[in-house]
């Protein structure tokens, strides 16, 4: 493919420590972070929850 | 930036002069308002009694006035001055510095008439200065310098913004620039409503003009600007989050252009929303009140995309550093550095603050919370840890970067302690506030035993923790104002202010971001939409209006 074989000597031209920092930036697992945001959501939920349930025991 | 020969200093001297001015009064007031605040914490824990000449709800006015108002206001348009000088060239343009001393010079003397007012017994109309209790006229003139005053340092960064746009055309402007332009923007349209009350309705009542004054268009004219103040309160802290702390953590901010969005959605969705303050009113129909519940969770958005972008922030960080596994990037952080952990844990307070005000904005669990201590639990996460933390974690590099001094190693340990001593004092003092709350404790009263109700026995230990809490958020001050005079005796030297870049592999913003014409626009759409059928009819259909109260 045209885009892989551009790559080539593009990583060729810099050096190898600042090639592993821009691939670390473009390519960084935002595993963690999809991780933390659902962890966030689920306590707003919980929290919300059960202030509701609050609410309806003293219906 | 190197100015007048002086490399040590970040920006100009003589903005640097006006920053100073505007962190040093804040800090003044935040040191009055906290002595009012630990005797109220005092009284209403039952632990003293106050003389006679002195009131609790008079303390509770000067509490929530000057910390509230005061302490926000002058600290939040000096960071913002700050920065503006900073990225748009390191030097204000005269006229804008001149607007800059003309606000200060009008709120300062806002603020010492209003106190004046509050010490005299002449206001004590809680902070939210509500109608029918009437203080007098001069304290709502003296709240009208205040917001006038802040007007001026905005109509300042809005000229130099403009001039840096006119200098650098088709340039992307800098993004704390923008936020501080979007953050003023928000505030003026904000402001009109509580100048619209003070002016037009408060003003007059009080000097005896008019007998009677609309109490239900007065509330909804406060809340008008009252909910998006606790944005004006939130937005410089999240310029922290979004353009301060990449840089001191060693990595970049996620995206400059979801953080501009952000703020767009937030200067959109912070205004049109009052009407949650409002949901235990009558004389406002559902559909209005189901309207503003809906524009208020609409703000929900642009606070978990600020969540998802620190996270992001943090962890692509952490990685470039090595970190590994699914949390790794979290120990990676320069946990003991004042610039990062004072921030962080006004970020990690935001989490229970923020659901908690999903919880206040959603109609039926109002009704569980509504005017209840849960209520003031959940404003000392948000304005006075989530908002104070990140402004005090500011302060140990804004006042050495602008004294031209050097935050040295034993201030950041005092800061350390000082931003630890905090969270402890208000784990006691808001925790106990949120269950005391939902136990059905009510906010704004003095100590009181409710005729030896078994109910309000059950309350007394939350407001012995409450006293507590307080007592040792009282000692943070303290350590603050002593780390604050410390700075200012630190060795000279160059502190960073730390500006980050933005990710390059990131998406540029759009050009609709910078059409100004076209977000005003639609911010006076929005609030016509939530606004103007029911004002119009609360001053068509008037409710019978009142004379005025003292109730003090």
């Amino acid at each position: 493919m045209a885009k892989s074989t551009n790559l080539v000597p593009h990583k060729k031209d810099v050096p190898a420590k600042a090639a592993s920092r821009t691939s670390g930036e473009t390519e960084s697992s935002l595993k963690g972070t999809f991780a933390a945001v659902l962890l966030l959501g689920g306590f707003i939920i919980l929290t919300w929850a059960g202030v509701f349930l609050l609410f309806l025991a003293r219906q | 930036m190197l100015t007048n020969g002086t490399p040590e200093l970040q920006i100009d001297r003589k903005d640097s002069r006006l920053v100073l001015a505007h962190i040093l009064f804040a800090f003044g007031a935040l040191f009055l308002g906290g002595i009012a605040g630990l005797l109220q914490g005092l009284v209403r824990g039952g632990v003293v009694k106050l003389p006679a000449e002195i009131g609790y709800y008079q303390l509770l006015t000067a509490h929530g006035v000057l910390m509230a108002l005061i302490f926000t206001t002058y600290f939040i348009i000096g960071f913002l001055i700050s920065g503006v000088s900073k990225t748009t060239g390191g030097k204000l343009l005269p006229i804008s510095r001149h607007l800059g001393w003309l606000g200060y010079g009008l709120m300062s003397t806002g603020t010492v008439v209003g106190t004046i007012c509050i010490l005299l017994n002449q206001a004590t109309v809680l902070y939210t200065f509500y109608a029918p209790m009437k203080a007098s006229p001069y304290f709502y003139i003296a709240l009208a310098l205040v917001v006038v005053g802040s007007w001026m340092s905005g109509f300042g960064m809005f000229y130099q913004f403009g001039y840096w746009k006119k200098l650098h055309k088709g340039k992307v402007t800098p993004l704390f620039a923008f936020m501080a332009v979007t953050t003023m923007l928000m505030w003026i349209v904000a402001t009109l409503g509580v100048a619209a009350e003070v002016l037009l309705q408060l003003i007059p009542w009080s000097f005896g003009w008019v007998d009677t004054v609309n109490v239900m268009l007065s509330r909804t004219l406060f809340w008008f600007f009252g909910h998006p103040l606790v944005y004006f309160w939130l937005l410089p802290a999240y310029m922290c989050w979004y353009v301060v702390i990449p840089k001191i953590i060693g990595g970049k901010l996620f995206s400059d252009a979801l953080a501009r969005l952000a703020f767009i959605l937030f200067l959109l969705f912070s205004i049109p929303v009052g009407f949650h303050h409002q949901l235990m009113e009558p004389g406002i129909s559902p559909f209005w009140k189901f309207l503003q519940v809906i524009l208020t969770f609409m703000v929900i958005v642009p606070s978990l995309m600020t969540a998802f972008s620190l996270f992001a922030t943090f962890e692509q960080a952490g990685r470039a550093l090595g970190a590994k596994g699914l949390f790794g990037w979290f120990r990676k952080m320069p946990w003991s550095d004042v610039r990062f952990f004072a921030p962080f844990a006004g970020m990690l307070t935001f989490i229970p603050a923020g659901a908690g005000g999903i919880i206040n904005a959603s109609n039926q669990m109002n009704a569980v919370v509504h005017n209840t201590l849960f209520i003031t639990g959940h404003f000392h996460l948000t304005v006075a840890t989530t908002v104070a933390l990140t402004f005090f974690g500011v302060t140990y590099w804004l006042i050495p970067a602008l004294t031209g001094r050097k935050l040295t190693a034993r201030i950041n340990k005092l800061g350390m302690i000082q931003t630890v001593v905090w969270l402890v004092g208000m784990f006691f003092m808001s925790g106990a506030m949120h269950t005391v709350g939902l136990l059905g404790s009510p906010r704004r009263t003095a100590y009181t035993t409710y005729e030896n109700h078994p109910d309000a026995f059950l309350w007394m230990p939350y407001h012995v923790a409450m006293a507590i809490g307080g007592t040792i958020l009282f000692i943070g001050i303290l350590l603050l104002i002593v780390n604050i005079v410390l700075l200012f005796r630190a060795p000279r030297g160059q502190e960073e202010f730390p500006i980050a870049e933005a990710n390059a592999s990131a998406e540029a913003a759009p050009r609709l971001f910078e059409r100004w014409g076209v977000l005003i626009s639609l911010v006076v759409v929005l609030v016509l939409i939530a606004y103007m059928v029911p004002v119009l009819d609360m001053i068509n259909n008037p409710v019978p209006g009142s004379k005025g109260f003292v109730t003090w």
